[in-house]
């Protein structure tokens, strides 16, 4: 029994590891930001994206004075990639832990669990690597929680808008046959048809299929078909993309695929040579871009300092790139720095300040947004950024168009109250 | 018994600083890890479904108050009333099955059910999840706020020292003792006139209802459900927590869920690898405690008789008796030798 009640005192003392690079010396209270990273295998690339660009970007603030002199303090948490871990390790985070603000999650169902408890523990909540469903904003939106990267429609009705101004009206489609693919299904529906093309060939894969070929030989490339779009992820894409290659599907039209070389920890295959995408940052920096190339050696300096396995998830020190997933986590701590700045920010108490700085937030490119300009929309949450259409040749990304946040659409109708 | 409860109910109110929250969390998971206790431990039938059972109850508790009401009442049988029925389906499999059958019904009907809110999207959320609407975030709990205050703490508290005490009671009596009977031997307790098959179904609703009433805890005091509750992750973890307790004991699965979870949060926060520590733990209890923590400071009480038994001179008294008379074993265990 005097066991037993230990265990309950001790499981009331368990927690709170001050991770990320933030423990300089404060001239006030550390503001606290309560990291969801999840370092499960499911989402390892994620998770490693997540810690090495959040402990960057805070130890950046840190080194130039922190927020008002208040150094920021990083507080991680790891939900393994599931909801009701994330929930209950948030609720710990700010109850317990003491965090002013709440950052991460990477599933969808993990980040809408979180939103759906912010506006109880009263903080503010910024999701960062991850969290695609249109939902968090389009539908579940609340005066607590925002999203910086564009998502779903946002990108796929412009970039739908692009490939058939260039290419042509009619395309066919690939899609792993479970909730995410069905998702990119329906948003490139939507996309097609504000462009005034149409999926005249919709091919649902199971998930996890290792045969591809009774698959992709269905893709017509009898001419009346201008296009491919694959949705594909992980290793479904590896299999598709070398099946494509097989039937030489890229030589006879143009594939619209997943972009990213982080993805494939820093390597493209072979096999993904002429894929298009979207994304708001480049896996290799243009070389006009100064601010995205301190970013991405800031990046490798900061990574040779993470763990090895966080190391090892993203390829190696020499190959690892932020791409657009640790982008997203950059982004999400420096938004929260410039509203932070603007707002006089020092402590969940200045909770109200602070979300309506960051409904303000229009940021210029620059050090804080590397990628390119960046916006808030005050209504929802949902930010818009500068986003580039690339093609990937070889190794290298070939910009085709750039697209400003002010053409990027509207995720939904909802309002955060 | 009776000051681990006092202490259940008083310790973490007291002591504050998110330890109510935690622990309740703790209880709320450590209900299907009892259900698997009674139903795997007791009755010796490994049913993998429990977390369809609980996931269900959840999702019901969820969509009925998305969609209708957020009545607490309402939601509470229908919740129970879900998860009851869910376990009729693996009572069936009781009658109709075996071992290696049997579990291989359960874990993949445990399977099925994690893909049925892919079904109807619309309704449950499909792998987005489910949430209870903000404003019905308190009135489904009965106006006791689940993160603030103490009072839905409590209510846990009751609810889950409710089923043990019932549990308990159930395991003493004759109908528990016939059960446990049946588990070891259903041939031979056949053979004395039990219904096998009867029992096997009456243990199988009761541990399902108690899985179901965790599954409606843990919507009311989420109030978001997602597809990882109904999956197999979720059952398997429930039978982890139960056998690191203690498989055949009441109060082992709630040990077990209170140190695995706990150990899971805590290197979660302190390492990128903390799923390796959780297996390492894994592995230490396996090896050195192969009848769970409860299981192994019995068979240490046990060995400790044995030592002062051996200064009683042959035949004078056996040890049985030694063992009854000081260890009241036969009182507390209904009369089941440790075998």
């Amino acid at each position: 029994m005097v066991a037993i009640a230990g265990l309950l005192v001790a499981a009331a003392c368990g927690g709170g590891a001050t991770g990320g690079s933030g423990s300089t010396a404060a001239t006030g209270p550390a503001i606290k930001i309560g990291v969801l990273d999840d370092q499960a295998p499911l989402t390892a690339v994620e998770g490693a994206e997540m810690r090495v660009n959040t402990d960057l970007a805070i130890a950046q603030i840190n080194a130039s004075g922190g927020i008002h002199g208040h150094k920021l303090e990083a507080v991680y948490a790891d939900p393994k990639a599931t909801p009701d871990q994330a929930i209950t390790l948030a609720q710990q985070l700010v109850q317990q832990q003491g965090v002013d603000v709440l950052v991460g999650a990477v599933l969808s169902s993990e980040c809408l669990g979180v939103e759906n408890l912010v506006p109880r523990l009263q903080v503010v909540y910024v999701s960062s690597t991850g969290c695609a469903a249109e939902d968090f904003t389009a539908k579940q939106c609340n005066q607590y929680s925002f999203r910086i990267t564009p998502q779903g429609r946002q990108v796929n009705i412009p970039l739908s808008q692009y490939i058939v101004n260039s290419y042509g009206k009619k395309w066919s489609i690939i899609y792993p046959d479970y909730a995410f693919g069905q998702s990119q299904l329906a948003a490139y529906k939507v996309g097609m048809q504000a462009a005034g093309g149409e999926l005249t060939q919709i091919i649902p894969i199971p998930q996890n299929e290792t045969n591809m070929t009774p698959y992709i030989s269905k893709i017509t490339t009898d001419g009346s078909i201008s296009g491919l779009i694959n949705t594909e992820v992980g290793a479904d894409l590896v299999r598709a993309s070398q099946t494509l290659a097989q039937f030489n599907i890229g030589a006879k039209m143009p594939i619209v695929g997943v972009f990213g070389k982080e993805r494939f920890a820093g390597t493209y295959p072979d096999s993904l040579t002429g894929d298009i995408g979207q994304s708001p940052e480049l896996s290799d920096p243009p070389t006009e871009n100064k601010y995205d190339a301190a970013y991405h050696k800031a990046f490798t300096e900061q990574l040779k300092k993470e763990d090895a396995n966080i190391v090892t998830a993203l390829g190696g020190v020499d190959k690892a790139v932020p791409g657009d997933l640790g982008y997203e986590a950059y982004t999400a701590i420096t938004s929260l720095k410039l509203a932070m700045n603007q707002s006089s920010f020092t402590g969940k108490a200045d909770t109200q300040k602070l979300i309506k700085a960051m409904e303000k937030l229009k940021v210029k490119q620059g050090a804080d947004f590397p990628g390119g300009d960046f916006q808030m929309n005050a209504s929802d949450h949902q930010g818009v950024a500068t986003t580039y259409i690339a093609k990937i040749n070889k190794q290298q990304e070939q910009v085709l168009a750039t697209l400003a946040p002010d053409k990027l659409s509207l995720i939904g109708t909802c309002t955060a109250k | 018994m009776a000051l681990l409860i006092v202490a259940l109910f008083a310790i973490p109110p007291l002591y504050g600083q998110f330890l109510p929250q935690r622990v309740q969390n703790y209880l709320i998971f450590g209900l299907p890890a009892l259900a698997v206790g009674l139903i795997a431990g007791h009755a010796r039938l490994l049913n993998i479904g429990v977390g369809a059972t609980f996931g269900v109850a959840a999702y019901t508790v969820a969509i009925v108050a998305h969609h209708v009401t957020f009545n607490p009442f309402v939601l509470m049988v229908a919740s129970l009333a879900s998860g009851v029925i869910v376990s009729v389906l693996f009572a069936v499999y009781a009658v109709v099955a075996t071992g290696i059958e049997y579990l291989l019904l359960t874990l993949l009907t445990t399977a099925a059910f994690a893909s049925l809110p892919l079904l109807a999207t619309n309704l449950t959320g499909g792998e987005n999840g489910l949430a209870i609407p903000p404003q019905g975030a308190v009135v489904v709990s009965f106006g006791l706020d689940p993160i603030q205050g103490n009072g839905f703490y409590w209510l846990l508290c009751f609810i889950t020292v409710f089923w043990c005490a019932l549990s308990s009671y159930l395991l003493s009596s004759r109908a528990g003792r016939a059960m446990v009977a049946i588990g070891r031997n259903p041939v031979r307790a056949a053979a004395m006139g039990y219904s096998v098959h009867g029992y096997q179904v009456a243990v199988t609703l009761y541990s399902g209802l108690i899985a179901a009433c965790g599954g409606w805890l843990y919507a009311i005091g989420n109030t978001f459900v997602s597809l990882d509750l109904l999956g197999l992750t979720n059952s398997v973890n429930a039978v982890l927590y139960s056998l690191i307790g203690g498989v055949d004991t009441i109060i082992g699965p709630l040990l077990g869920t209170i140190g695995l979870r706990f150990l899971s949060e805590y290197s979660g926060m302190q390492s990128t690898q903390s799923q390796l520590y959780v297996g390492f733990a894994l592995l230490v209890v396996v090896y050195l405690l192969p009848a769970g923590v409860i299981g192994g400071l019995r068979q240490l009480w046990l060995l400790r008789l044995r030592f002062r038994a051996q200064g009683v001179p042959e035949g004078e008294e056996p040890l049985a008796a030694t063992l009854a008379r000081e260890g009241g074993f036969d009182a507390t265990f209904g009369g089941v030798t440790d075998e």
